[in-house]
């Protein structure tokens, strides 16, 4: 075929047209393919949207059930030779079972057990595909079904990285602290998602002194390292405060900037010096982090050192000792530091506190308004 | 090729190819996004956002809204944004000085009082007027700020001042959240990302139209009911759900949304936050982010949710969906240019190689290119010269695709997030996507060019808002005068483009004048020096200004976003061209003929054997292209700073190049009477690229051509273009007395036997005397003419008469059109048939047509008995045996009592390049002793000593002739045998004196059957042979053969006088078919010469007669055109019939 046939110009498109018609029927192959799916796709969520409201339905009855064997209704048992539906009402049941506790989410679970959705999530447990493993092991850890925890707890250090996550969040669900072992020898990082994960699941569980913190705390993992230090925070772990210290010299700076945060939980009085101490070794954000710390726990008599950062070449660290000096000694402090000559060739600070019209803004910025913003929060 | 035939295939292929990439862009996205959204679905699946909001040690946000003239909306929106559940938030409305009662509405609503604070002002912004805070607790989280008017960036940027927090959350404050979209958006910075830091993450926008809303939240989504909202929906679908998913998945986003994305307040800060001066500011952070976390080598990922968190209203009247498109048109085009240095540059890596280029050809040049690509239609439809039925088909497969993409589109969002429930919902996408292309796009595309006009004319605004803009920021001082930087930028580059062209044109005439002493020295030097050199440098000139043409465009493109990386592309770019023209000058100087599109005719074995063996590539010679590829660096390096133009005059080049690309001039082709002059003064590279441009995009010979009347053919059958009555006289048997039996067929084809140095009269001498002497005992064609100027032609035409088709027969290889030939008839009629040939039968697919001729025996290298010598190697290739032991193994191999009469045909390769023999020192001194016989004087013998290796093989082949025919004529089967003689082509390394010359050979008849010999003058060719033999045969033998024929040829011609009866095609290279020889003259090209019975031949201009020959040449090219197009070239049941079954 000719572009521009019957003209002075022309290309040879012979080829290009076959394979435009090609192309062509296989679009028009794949809409079709397409069209079809979307209408499949659109009858199936039709027909879950009409059992859901079924199966909730049945679900509330069951949340009050007392004493036996729950009675199945023969609908249900029907539809459970199907197993979409299986895992359609598995996750009706899981949401149900995550708001629910007690008695009631003991129905539940009885429910789960009596339907042998349990033996599906085995089955899912030992599938080859990562996802249907996350499945399985998230529907037995929601039912609290401690029979498969050896294993689960095994994939606790799986390669596939949401598999292990899953199964270290099983694993504290079932078995509480305790489940934590397998932090002694993670060779992987725990993101702040899943620390964060891990100590949710640990909030059901009562408080008691568990064990291997210590170990924690001194682990290679670094990531192993600031959990720890935030579960000795929040247990407010007393005994390991020398460790905790220890931290402080930490290679890691996130490392050294969760053990400052620890420390707001398990200070003592020579916490402030020994934070006033390490202030220099961190960057920024440490050094903000220390002073925010310093703020809450109080007890500091260096003077000197806060009116140094009062006089720091940043902004928010300028604030932040202003507001522990405002806190625990007062703006007179504040203001007769200033006086005795922060800003040299400057006018008093006295003068500051009513501005007159003759002076400019950059006469008193910005002490004049870091110490009238620190007195604005205190009055409100 | 007229400037005008240049444009067309320009815009032709030009919008071709970029579609095909576009599209093949698009379809990659769509299947890459699949993968990622995938698997963010399943591994999000059980994930418990809640746990976040109310974990202590979920991260800071603050979420920064900015507020212009939203009294109406303002204090519900603010409500729904108190409403999200996340303990570390603060909400800081930033008032953008609204000239209505916003502040006013937001104090009452929200109990504010005016705070003391102190704003650190880590970014230049406008002044803040007061920051509010409410009495009341439950509203502890809201800061409000009251600022002068400064446009969206201006008030993040204070947001940002402002902001206490680790992450902030950039929305419009009229945008609906998801309950838990914070919750989604916080929880990427919270995990692994491979040790990479989150920086920012974008999320889903969603088309709110429609929806059904209840204080501040979405209670149900619905499709939008009006159709500009609907086919953004369709629209936004396709961009969350598969663009940015897709380059999410690469690392490669560009682009988050102004209307709802989080960032790391560190680096936003530290990156200068949000740029006041682009209405991109949105897309603009974003580039720059990366940009400063690439030039710090910092590890980062920017992420992205596919889930549905913010919902907007989208424009539903084409005038503010023009202005939005409008403006996001100049953000674009103003972040591109901001950030121009990333450019194809490699320090940025996927940024600067894939992101911005793809948003540079495919999300910027989109719209442009489509609406030139629409004008060119536009002048291409006025002009007559489009071809609708294809037209059409693209049309419809472009419309086609875009539906399938946008039906994916809809899939994917059912699949995964499933807003829209209802059958008629989807229904309604789905008709949406079909008018889209009607209704929405053309719309689009023109907001988007109003946009760059408006852009060029300075109208920078965002609704009400004028943004003001600050002094002292280099970029925006670029910004703010654009135009006039344009101009600079255009003048800067041409005048570093001139200094660069001017050291290439240096270049390539020291390479010239190379070219002309060495082949001066190597060859002979042209009679008239001075006009040849001048020649010579002329048609540099002109080769350079072309190209330059089209450095210049590209130079000056890449030099607005880069100069450094436009001089090194132009660097690269020379140095390949100018690398490019030393092989070129290479392979001249060995083959003397120019390289053309021939090389395409080749295969990679076929080039290796043929360069290998005549020594044309070899350590020293890429040694030397190395160095000289250093050189040409050092020489790009030193050259150009050191040549001052002014502009004016820097000028000049592009104008002349354009006008050298588009004027209709070309060098005279025939200036010199020598053939070898005139391809002496090409420039070579010139030659070879309109050659290849014209093998890729070659002229549709019938548009070109009228055929003239009556049918030079007489074709039987339109379906078989060449089929016609077998007519063929038998003009041999007044010179034979036959015997019974059948005689045996000898056919001896001698490589590059040319009539030039060949017999009696060879205007270069006669170097074959054995040849000479047995001229004399035979019938004697000295005016004979080859089909080809190189071996593939031979085969086809002498054996089968056959048409060359696309280049050449023999190419077609196993797709050959079945054929009769002399081979496959004598067999059928008894003969047993063998093919010997020194080197290897695959070459140029010799093989394939012998086998196809159902040839009983392939002689050939491979398959040569021990005891034979080769050729000597040179650089690791021989062609194979020489001729001498060619001819010993077919006569040890062939019995001579055998009373089956034989069809044999010898190939030699001796007098190929690089024409060493077995014997060189004899031959040598033979060639010596040959030019006293022929009394050269001194000048000729120096002249002639330049080939001499050329003429010692020669020397060697006649002899090896010589050898042959006297142990011949001692077996018993002599005294039946026919021998023919000819050359295959005229060897080219050997200047010559005129285009016909290539084809010049002799024919000889030998046979002891003859009796009587004659000289023939009148002009044959190899076409002519099989019909004159199988007319021969029959006359005598009754040979069975068809009455319907295929051959071009119509037989051999014995007149004594000069004359010449036939008109054929004759084909130089495997590239095209130029020459066509038609009574007394001869067509190359447009170029007609007058041939004289020396053969040699006189440019004439005779316009009616060129006129009469193209036409007839026209029949032929019309007819091989056909064959070329699949056309058979016999029935199946001729050809079954006179198929001879092994």
């Amino acid at each position: 075929m000719i572009i521009g046939k019957n003209t002075p110009f022309s290309i040879n498109v012979g080829s290009i047209e076959l394979a435009i018609i090609i192309f062509a029927l296989l679009l028009v192959a794949g809409v079709c393919f397409m069209l079809l799916y979307l209408l499949f796709v659109n009858f199936q969520e039709h027909r879950k949207s009409l059992q859901k409201e079924y199966i909730e339905q049945f679900i509330s009855t069951i949340v009050f059930w007392e004493g036996g064997e729950i009675a199945i209704p023969a609908k249900v048992s029907k539809m459970l030779r199907y197993s979409y539906f299986r895992q359609f009402i598995t996750d009706e049941l899981l949401r149900a079972k995550r708001d629910l506790s007690g008695i009631t989410g003991d129905n539940l679970r009885h429910l789960y057990e009596q339907l042998a959705l349990n033996e599906d999530s085995v089955d899912k447990l030992n599938s080859f595909l990562w996802h249907y493993k996350v499945q399985g092991i998230h529907e037995l850890a929601i039912m609290e079904q401690g029979t498969e925890l050896e294993q689960i707890h095994l994939l606790t250090t799986d390669r596939n990285e949401f598999v292990r996550k899953e199964a270290q969040i099983a694993v504290v669900k079932l078995s509480g602290f305790e489940g934590l072992r397998f932090l002694d020898a993670i060779p992987y990082s725990l993101s702040n998602w899943q620390q964060i994960n891990l100590i949710a699941q640990l909030s059901g569980v009562p408080a008691m002194n568990f064990t291997g913190i210590e170990k924690w705390l001194q682990s290679s993992n670094e990531s192993v390292v600031v959990f720890a230090l935030k579960l000795s925070g929040m247990y407010q772990r007393l005994e390991l405060r020398q460790t905790v210290a220890q931290c402080l010299v930490h290679p890691s700076m996130q490392v050294r900037m969760e053990a400052v945060k620890c420390f707001q939980h398990i200070y003592d009085e020579t916490t402030a010096a020994l934070l006033i101490q390490k202030y220099h070794q961190g960057n920024k954000q440490y050094q903000l982090t220390s002073l925010h710390v310093l703020f809450a726990i109080g007890g500091t008599t260096d003077v000197p050192f806060l009116l140094s950062q009062f006089k720091a070449e940043d902004h928010s660290i300028k604030l932040a000792a202003a507001r522990i000096l405002a806190k625990y000694h007062g703006f007179s402090l504040l203001e007769a530091f200033v006086n005795s000559g922060l800003t040299n060739n400057r006018r008093p600070f006295c003068e500051w506190l009513s501005p007159k019209e003759s002076q400019t803004h950059s006469d008193v910025y910005p002490w004049y308004d870091i110490i009238q913003q620190i007195k604005s929060e205190q009055t409100t | 090729m007229s400037w005008r035939e240049i444009i067309f295939y320009f815009f032709t292929y030009g919008i071709l190819i970029y579609s095909i990439l576009l599209i093949s862009f698009y379809l990659f996205i769509g299947l890459y996004s699949i993968g990622e959204t995938r698997k963010y679905i399943r591994k999000n699946k059980n994930t418990d956002y809640r746990l976040l909001a109310v974990s202590s040690q979920a991260p800071s946000i603050s979420i920064l809204a900015p507020a212009y003239n939203e009294g109406v909306t303002v204090v519900d929106n603010v409500r729904s944004l108190l409403s999200i559940h996340y303990n570390n938030l603060e909400v800081i409305i930033i008032n953008d000085g609204s000239k209505d009662d916003s502040l006013e509405k937001l104090i009452k609503a929200y109990d504010l009082y005016k705070t003391e604070y102190f704003v650190h002002e880590q970014i230049a912004t406008k002044r803040v007027r007061g920051v509010y805070k409410s009495r009341n607790p439950i509203y502890r989280k809201l800061v409000v700020v009251d600022k002068e008017n400064g446009g969206k960036a201006d008030a993040l940027n204070v947001g940002l001042n402002i902001a206490n927090h680790d992450y902030i959350v950039c929305i419009d404050v009229d945008c609906i959240l998801e309950q838990d979209a914070l919750l989604k958006m916080a929880k990427p910075f919270l995990e692994d990302n491979d040790n990479k830091r989150v920086i920012a993450t974008g999320g889903v926008v969603r088309i709110a139209n429609s929806c059904i809303i209840e204080s501040g939240r979405l209670v149900k989504a619905h499709l939008p009911k009006k159709f500009l909202p609907r086919v953004q929906t369709l629209e936004y679908i396709r961009a969350f759900l598969l663009g940015r998913m897709a380059w999410s998945r690469l690392n490669g986003l560009l682009l988050i949304s102004g209307a709802f994305g989080a960032f790391d307040k560190e680096i936003v800060i530290k990156s200068g936050g949000y740029n006041h001066n682009t209405v991109g500011e949105d897309m603009e952070l974003v580039v720059r982010m990366r940009r400063y976390m690439e030039m710090r080598k910092l590890p980062y990922k920017i992420t992205y949710i596919p889930d549905p968190l913010c919902w907007t209203e989208a424009p539903d009247t084409y005038k503010i969906l023009g202005r939005q498109r409008n403006r996001w048109a100049r953000g674009t085009i103003e972040t591109l240019w901001l950030h121009r240095a990333i450019f194809f540059n490699p320090k940025y890596g996927l940024l600067g190689m894939l992101s911005y280029p793809y948003w540079f050809f495919f999300e910027y040049l989109a719209p442009i290119i489509e609406a030139i690509g629409f004008i060119v239609f536009l002048v291409f439809a006025y002009l007559g010269i489009i071809n609708w039925p294809f037209f059409f088909l693209i049309l419809g497969f472009i419309l086609l695709f875009g539906f399938t993409y946008s039906v994916f589109a809809i899939l994917m969002e059912v699949m995964t997030y499933n807003q829209y429930k209802r059958y008629s919902d989807i229904l309604r996408l789905v008709i949406t996507a079909f008018l889209e292309p009607f209704l929405f796009h053309p719309f689009v595309v023109w907001s988007s060019i109003q946009g760059n006009i408006d852009l060029v004319r300075r109208k920078n605004t965002w609704g009400e808002m004028t943004r003001t803009g600050f002094a002292g920021d280099a970029e925006v001082k670029i910004e703010n005068n654009l135009p006039k930087e344009i101009l600079y930028k255009l003048n800067h580059a041409t005048v570093v483009f001139a200094s660069f062209s001017l050291v290439w044109l240096f270049i390539l005439f020291a390479l010239s004048t190379y070219e002309f002493i060495f082949n001066g020295l190597e060859h002979q030097f042209p009679e008239q020096i001075q006009i040849t050199l001048l020649q010579v440098l002329g048609n540099d000139v002109l080769y350079w200004l072309k190209i330059s043409s089209g450095l210049y465009v590209l130079f000056t493109a890449i030099s607005f976003f880069s100069s450094h990386i436009a001089k090194r592309i132009y660097v690269v770019t020379a140095i390949v061209l100018t690398v490019t023209q030393i092989a070129l000058i290479n392979y001249f100087s060995t083959a003397l003929v120019p390289l053309g599109a021939d090389l395409y005719g080749y295969s990679i074995k076929d080039i290796k054997q043929t360069l290998g063996a005549s020594g044309g590539v070899n350590n020293i010679i890429l040694a030397g292209i190395l160095l000289g590829i250093i050189m040409l660096w050092l020489a790009f390096k030193l050259l150009p700073s050191k040549i001052k133009l002014h502009p004016l005059v820097a000028v000049v080049l592009p104008l002349l190049s354009f006008g050298a690309l588009f004027s209709s001039f070309t060098p005279d082709k025939m200036l010199f009477k020598s053939e070898y002059v005139n391809n002496l003064v090409l420039n070579k590279s010139d030659f070879f690229f309109k050659e290849s441009f014209l093998y890729f995009f070659p002229n549709e010979p019938a548009q070109k051509v009228t055929p003239s009347e009556g049918d030079l053919f007489a074709a039987v059958d339109p379906q078989y273009p060449f089929l016609h009555k077998e007519n063929t006289s038998d003009v041999l048997t007044p010179f034979f007395s036959l015997m019974a039996e059948k005689p045996n067929v000898v056919i001896v084809l001698v490589e590059g036997l040319g009539r030039a140095f060949t017999n009696e009269g060879a205007y270069l001498g006669n170097f074959t005397p054995f040849v000479d002497s047995l001229a004399v005992k035979s019938l004697y064609w000295k005016n004979f003419l080859s089909s080809g100027g190189r071996t593939f032609a031979v085969l086809p035409s002498m054996m089968g008469s056959l048409p060359f088709l696309k280049n050449g027969f023999l190419e077609m290889g196993e797709q050959m059109p079945s054929h009769l030939s002399l081979l496959s008839l004598l067999k059928l009629n008894g003969y047993r048939t063998s093919f010997y040939y020194g080197g290897d039968s695959k070459f140029d697919n010799m093989n394939i047509f012998l086998k196809k001729n159902a040839i009983d025996e392939i002689n050939d290298e491979g398959t040569f008995p021990v005891g034979y010598t080769k050729l000597p190697k040179k650089n690791g290739y021989s062609w194979g045996y020489n001729d001498k032991e060619l001819f010993r193994c077919y006569l040890d191999t062939r019995n001579q009592m055998d009373s089956q009469p034989q069809l044999s045909v010898l190939l030699t390769v001796a007098t190929h390049s690089p024409f060493m023999t077995n014997e060189q020192e004899k031959y040598l001194k033979r060639f010596e002793q040959r030019m006293n016989e022929l009394r050269f004087d001194d000048a000729k013998k120096n002249i002639s000593r330049n080939y001499k290796d050329q003429y010692a093989s020669i020397l060697y082949a006649d002899d090896a002739l010589r050898g042959f025919f006297n142990r011949y004529s001692k077996r018993a089967d002599f005294k039946n045998t026919i021998f023919l003689i000819t050359g295959d082509h005229r060897m080219p390394e050997i200047p010559m004196n005129t285009k016909l010359d290539r084809y010049h050979v002799p024919l000889i008849i030998y046979s002891p059957l003859l009796k009587r010999t004659a000289t023939f003058n009148s002009v044959s060719t190899h076409f002519d042979i099989a019909p004159s033999l199988l007319a021969f045969l029959h006359q005598h033998y009754g040979l069975k053969k068809p009455s319907l024929v295929t051959w071009i040829g119509n037989g051999l011609d014995t007149a004594r006088e000069f004359r010449n009866i036939h008109t054929y095609p004759l084909m130089q290279t495997k590239n095209s078919i130029e020459d066509f020889v038609m009574g007394e003259y001869h067509l190359n090209g447009n170029s007609l010469f007058k041939v004289y019975p020396t053969m040699d031949e006189e440019l004439i201009e005779d316009q009616e007669e060129a006129n009469r020959i193209k036409a007839t040449f026209g029949q032929f090219k019309v007819r091989n055109e056909k064959m070329i197009k699949g056309a058979k070239n016999l029935p199946d049941s001729l050809y079954k019939k006179y198929f001879p079954v092994n």
